[in-house]
């Protein structure tokens, strides 16, 4: 019996084949987009040294301001060496302190009495509400995170298992222009019905390791903190109580980190060798390392822009629309 | 003649042939082809469809293993870059070690481990030791400043697939690359089961449509073809009556019916053809009878013709000329023995004519010759040479026997009573007769007539009634 091919048949066997080696390339190495994007790097090789034209008239030194969100004296020594590291490469002498309060700092800002300040996100909220034309340097990194939580805590033992259980009940709070140790809280307390001074009792503490140790020591029912602090209290405060002990009863939201501002007459050529001075600095670098490996959980700063604070805008604003009490400040300006 | 013709589906259907017998296998058969066409194509078909198809469902497993790395790095994203930033490789160490540890089986995670922004290793695990890089150096490079997500599938020495994923660690800032290897053999294995079963199944389906096709087209397709080409031989041959089977409503069907409208007409117009054919032949048959009964009246005529042309139309002898011939041919004859030749005449004829009439003697010169003829052998020939006058040619005849004859006739003559009417008596007559004989007498025709005549003449002047 003799077999011959059709054409046909031919050119389905060439098809099958050609199909096969086809099916044997597969894709062996691919790129997908990346979803997260690092913060822009400043540019290398540029000198940031100050020069006249670059600060305000009749400046010669610079003042940087930390808000007092640890302890004062123990703060001011860990930044000692980001002011000299600022000064070498500034070429300009830096003063480091530690602000008296959050609303002072503030102040202080706004009437370019400090030069630099790094400021709590409600605070940079309400000075730019003041002065508009104020600088927004960089954003704090700390423990290489860019955004922490606001967290009310009660202790392990407590009955109470949701916000509204606080009724009738004391809250300790950090200060009045603190974001995870007042703004957020007060916001989450309101929603959960509990309006400070009617349905539940409000201390000021002035810090986050101050309201901590009050609830741990059981002087307050809860106390509104912010996510950082636990971790700071365990590792660095020795002899704290057991942080076994609390237990976090709600999530207040998450927000960014300190931002670094400038005083508005800063001229812009001024604040941008600031701001790259300070984005340069992170603990992926050695030097990054030895300038900040004594603060407390500093890893450096990046980029930031205006609308990184407008979360903070929209809960500053649902805060006010409400019934707020005579003497509650965050109002103040607007009545 | 019609049974006949459509045996070959009565030797298909007939049950106690075997059945392979019944199916003629032929790559040169419609239906073995079309079938064969019809079942590489389904078996391409379906292999194709099928590899598409478990390679379409493999890229979709393979895709799921680089979402499930991509989604483990990032969760890795956050506690990595923050042992990084506090510069606590012990503690990045512990984080891949756990995921490794308790990913490992159920993720088939290989290995993880963190770079820097140089391509340095800061920290690795491994669920198996390997000893020599999993990675290639250019590989780490790329992904180490990329800021992409990168993947790449490769088969280690020992032939299993790996997938290696890489991601940046951003938090706030690029802190270092995490990369994930994880072990493919599982999905690859399923991948080549599906298609083994894949082809498996092509093979299967493949058989059993073609088998069915080919029925199929066996019986709708091959068999009136078939049948079709039977008919057009057995017409070849001559059987002009045999038809195709036709009942069928598709184009196999019109075609058998316009093959059998074309055979009825070519079988009437043959038939048509060889009915005239007979006709003619018939009428061929008839003239042939025809023109033989004309040729042989024709030959009668002849005959007739040729008879009156040599027979004296009184006395109905043969006249001169035939004499004449008759002689010549005898003479030129070869001679066996010898011709004997007798002159005679009516003596006195010219007193019956006188004394009776003219048809008298007529009448009279009739009946002599009738007597004449009677007394006359067979071979004898008997002819009018003039008037009264006869003569007579004796073949083979010696001149004794001659005289005898002519004896004989003198006798006859003389005896006969003529009465040539009713009512006149003419009484008797006699008749004087010459004889000479060839070669005794004479040596040619013309010497013989003359030498007969001599002897007639004798005879007449011996007082005739006499033989000389």
């Amino acid at each position: 019996m003799r077999f011959r091919l059709t054409v046909y048949l031919r050119l389905l066997i060439a098809c099958l084949l050609m199909f096969a080696m086809g099916c044997a390339q597969k894709p062996r190495e691919g790129v997908m987009p990346a979803s997260q994007h690092a913060a822009p790097l400043p540019p290398t090789g540029v000198d940031l040294r100050l020069l006249p034209a670059d600060l305000p008239e009749g400046v010669t030194k610079l003042s940087l301001y930390v808000t007092p969100f640890n302890g004062r004296e123990e703060l001011a020594k860990q930044l000692q060496p980001l002011a000299a590291h600022l000064a070498q490469v500034l070429g300009l002498p830096i003063d480091v302190s530690v602000a008296a309060s959050y609303s002072s700092l503030v102040d202080d800002l706004v009437a370019k009495r400090v030069d630099i300040a790094l400021i709590s996100p409600l605070s940079y909220v309400l000075a730019r509400e003041k002065d508009n034309s104020i600088h927004l340097l960089a954003r704090t990194l700390t423990m290489g995170a860019t955004d922490y939580a606001s967290y009310i805590v009660v202790r392990s033992d407590d009955k109470a298992e949701m916000l509204s259980d606080l009724k009738g009940r004391t809250i300790a709070l950090v200060d009045e222009l603190s974001t995870a140790g007042y703004l957020f809280p007060l916001a989450a307390l309101r929603q959960a019905g509990l309006t400070p001074g009617r349905e539940i009792q409000t201390k000021f503490l002035g810090s986050h390791i101050n309201a901590l140790h009050a609830v741990m020591a059981g002087k307050v029912d809860a106390a509104a903190i912010s996510s950082g602090v636990l971790t700071l209290s365990r590792e660095t405060w020795a002899g704290v109580p057991d942080l076994a002990s609390v237990r976090i009863l709600h999530h207040a939201g998450r927000i960014p980190y300190d931002a670094l501002c400038a005083r508005a007459d800063l001229p812009k050529s001024g604040a941008q060798k600031l701001a790259w001075a300070f984005q340069r600095l992170n603990t992926s670098t050695r030097v990054g390392r030895a300038v900040l490996s004594h603060t407390e959980g500093m890893t450096g700063w990046i980029a930031a822009q205006d609308l990184d604070y407008d979360g903070i805008r929209r809960v500053l604003k649902q805060v006010r629309g409400q019934d707020a009490p005579r003497d509650d400040r965050l109002g103040a300006d607007d009545q | 003649m019609r049974r006949a013709m459509i045996g070959w589906g009565q030797m298909i259907n007939s049950p106690d042939l075997p059945i392979l017998a019944r199916i003629r296998l032929s790559f040169h058969s419609i239906g073995m082809r079309l079938a064969l066409s019809v079942g590489a194509t389904l078996f391409v078909a379906v292999v194709v469809a099928g590899t598409l198809v478990v390679q379409g469902m493999a890229e979709v497993y393979r895709q799921e293993a680089r979402n499930r790395a991509v989604a483990l790095l990032s969760t890795l994203a956050a506690p990595c870059a923050l042992a990084v930033s506090i510069n606590a490789l012990d503690r990045l160490d512990g984080y891949l070690a756990e995921v490794v540890q308790i990913g490992g089986s159920y993720a088939a995670i290989e290995q993880v481990k963190m770079l820097d922004p140089a391509g340095h290793t800061l920290a690795r695990a491994e669920r198996h030791e390997h000893k020599v890089e999993l990675l290639d150096e250019p590989f780490i490079r790329k992904v180490a400043l990329s800021h992409n997500v990168h993947w790449r599938q490769w088969n280690l020495p020992d032939k299993r697939p790996m997938l290696a994923v890489s991601m940046p660690t951003i938090s706030g800032i690029r802190w270092g690359t995490l990369v994930a290897v994880i072990d493919l053999t599982d999905v690859e294995a399923s991948t080549d089961i599906a298609e083994n079963i894949t082809i498996v199944a092509a093979l299967i389906l493949t058989i059993v449509l073609a088998t069915v096709a080919y029925q199929l087209l066996l019986r709708i397709v091959v068999r009136p073809v078939r049948e079709l080409g039977h008919a057009a031989q057995a017409i070849e041959r001559g059987l002009w009556s045999t038809r195709a089977p036709e009942g069928r409503p598709d184009e196999l069907g019109k075609l058998a019916q316009a093959f059998n409208q074309m055979a009825s007409e070519v079988q009437s117009y043959t038939e048509s053809l060889e009915r005239k054919v007979a006709d003619r032949s018939a009428e061929v048959q008839a003239k042939n009878v025809q023109l033989e009964k004309v040729n042989s009246q024709l030959q009668q005529a002849v005959d007739e013709l040729a008879f009156l042309s040599t027979t004296d139309a009184l006395t109905n002898v043969r006249n001169r000329r035939h004499f004449t011939r008759v002689l010549d041919e005898q003479v030129a004859r070869p001679q066996t023995g010898s011709l004997t030749l007798l002159m005679m005449d009516v003596d006195h004829f010219k007193r019956v004519n006188d004394r009776f009439g003219h048809p008298a003697g007529d009448a009279v010169l009739r009946e002599i010759a009738a007597v004449l003829g009677k007394g006359l052998r067979g071979s004898d020939i008997l002819a009018r040479y003039g008037g009264e006058e006869f003569a007579a040619v004796l073949p083979d005849t010696p001149r004794e026997t001659g005289v005898e004859v002519a004896e004989r006739l003198r006798s006859l003559i003389a005896a006969h009573d003529f009465a040539p009417a009713v009512g006149q008596e003419i009484g008797q007559l006699t008749m004087s007769f010459g004889v000479a004989c060839l070669p005794q007498d004479a040596a040619n025709g013309d010497a013989l007539i003359s030498r007969s005549d001599a002897a007639l003449y004798q005879a007449k002047n011996a007082g005739r009634n006499r033989v000389v």
